[in-house]
């Protein structure tokens, strides 16, 4: 839910664990507490998609947590982010777009010991689009009055033992028919690519084959598709930039298009996929693509970032967390 | 029941050999890592250490993972 600042302290003095979003003159202005936050100013909310810099995006911990712990990770001690998830719970994390804990995890986490047997989901904090390039995103940790370009915040949440904490993902994007795609490298960037195995400046192929920003590279991890969303081609090093890595050896193709993202969205997150989980979040690429201010995308609210943590960071997602029973095998 | 580490059917799961479908977010993911990192030539201790990953997933996940489990033992 968005709130303003005077009832987003209230929430804070009350001593409730909070994961907030907000501009960066919102967060500023919070009281110290356990809380942990990261600037963006684009959110879905009940109304449909909505830009405010005046107030605060909240998501209570869940009522029934055991424990809630707050903490800021150097770049040194980011891969420990996995290890220090609680068996019995999960870990909310935030990483500034652009600093080095946004480009390390992204391209160590599926590496990172415990990675997908602990959820860890969180979103990449990020600015008013107008100001990309000229400021920086930020995290937040209340506890300390603290923010950083560089550092993450997590929460590590421990839930009660009959509970667990299950990541899911609504990706509205599907590969498309045209051909394979490899990288030689893992990594943000790339000059060349084997298309169909051919070597090829993978600048002139995007360029040549009309592509725009609006479809993502999609890569079919066991049937979850996996999203990297292109950023810019540089001109003078002739390198296409990402927004998340692509790794070396993975197949990727380019998406379909899709016509209608808020319906698309809604058809998605309809009946037993309506519910609004522990916390959600969705990708500015998809607001801005899809046109998504003041439409609706189903139930869910949350921010709208600048790349998604799904274990993994991902993009052009929407991920949710549930808290689910954990029943045992019969 | 989730067999020990040590089954071959755990290796099978990781190369690509055995493929499952699944739901699962962290199963796909973990397991698409796996096959990533083995076709990169992964070293014998990095062969484990994944087989112990993809054996802990389904130890921690039992209770949603029984169709995955049926199949793994099919």
């Amino acid at each position: 839910m968005l709130l303003p600042i005077s009832e987003v302290n209230r929430l804070i003095r009350l001593g409730r664990p909070l994961l907030l979003a907000g501009s960066e003159e919102a967060l500023s202005q919070l009281d110290r507490g356990d809380w942990i936050g990261g600037t963006i100013s684009y959110f879905m909310t009940p109304d449909g998609g909505r830009r405010s810099d005046a107030e605060v995006y909240v998501a209570e911990l869940p009522a029934d947590a055991v424990t809630c712990e707050a903490r800021l990770y150097e770049c040194s001690d980011l891969p420990s982010v996995c290890q220090n998830t609680p068996y019995d719970g999960y870990t909310l994390l935030i990483l500034p777009f652009g600093g080095e804990t946004h480009q390390r995890f992204a391209l160590g986490a599926p590496a990172y010991k415990d990675c997908f047997v602990s959820p860890v989901v969180g979103w990449v904090a990020g600015v008013p689009l107008e100001s990309i390039g000229t400021r920086r995103a930020k995290v937040f940790l209340g506890r300390e009055g603290r923010s950083s370009e560089d550092a993450a915040v997590a929460m590590h949440v421990v839930l009660p033992p009959e509970k667990a904490a299950e990541i899911d993902i609504f990706n509205i994007f599907r590969p498309g028919d045209g051909p394979a795609i490899r990288f030689p490298e893992t990594g943000f960037s790339a000059k060349t690519a084997f298309v169909d195995e051919v070597e090829t400046s993978f600048a002139e192929y995007y360029r040549a084959h009309g592509r725009s920003g609006a479809a993502p590279l999609t890569a079919d991890y066991c049937g979850t598709i996996v999203n990297v969303s292109i950023q810019c081609v540089d001109e003078a090093s002739g390198e296409v930039q990402f927004y998340a890595p692509v790794f070396e050896k993975a197949v990727y193709r380019f998406a379909k298009p899709v016509a209608d993202y808020s319906s698309t969205f809604a058809d998605a997150l309809r009946g037993e996929h309506a519910d609004a989980g522990a916390f959600c979040c969705n990708c500015i690429l998809n607001y801005l693509f899809g046109k998504l201010e003041a439409k609706h995308t189903g139930q869910l609210t949350g921010p709208m970032t600048f790349g998604e943590i799904a274990h993994q960071v991902l993009n052009q997602t929407l991920v949710r967390l549930r808290i689910v029973d954990r029943r045992q095998p019969g | 029941m989730v067999p020990p580490s040590s089954h071959p059917v755990w290796r099978d799961l990781i190369t690509g050999r055995k493929t499952l479908r699944s739901d699962s977010v962290a199963l796909n993911m973990l397991l698409y890592n796996a096959k990533l990192k083995m076709s990169r030539g992964a070293e014998p201790e990095e062969e484990i250490e994944l087989i112990h990953r993809a054996h802990a997933l389904f130890e921690k996940l039992e209770f949603c993972l029984q169709d995955e489990l049926a199949q793994l033992l099919r």
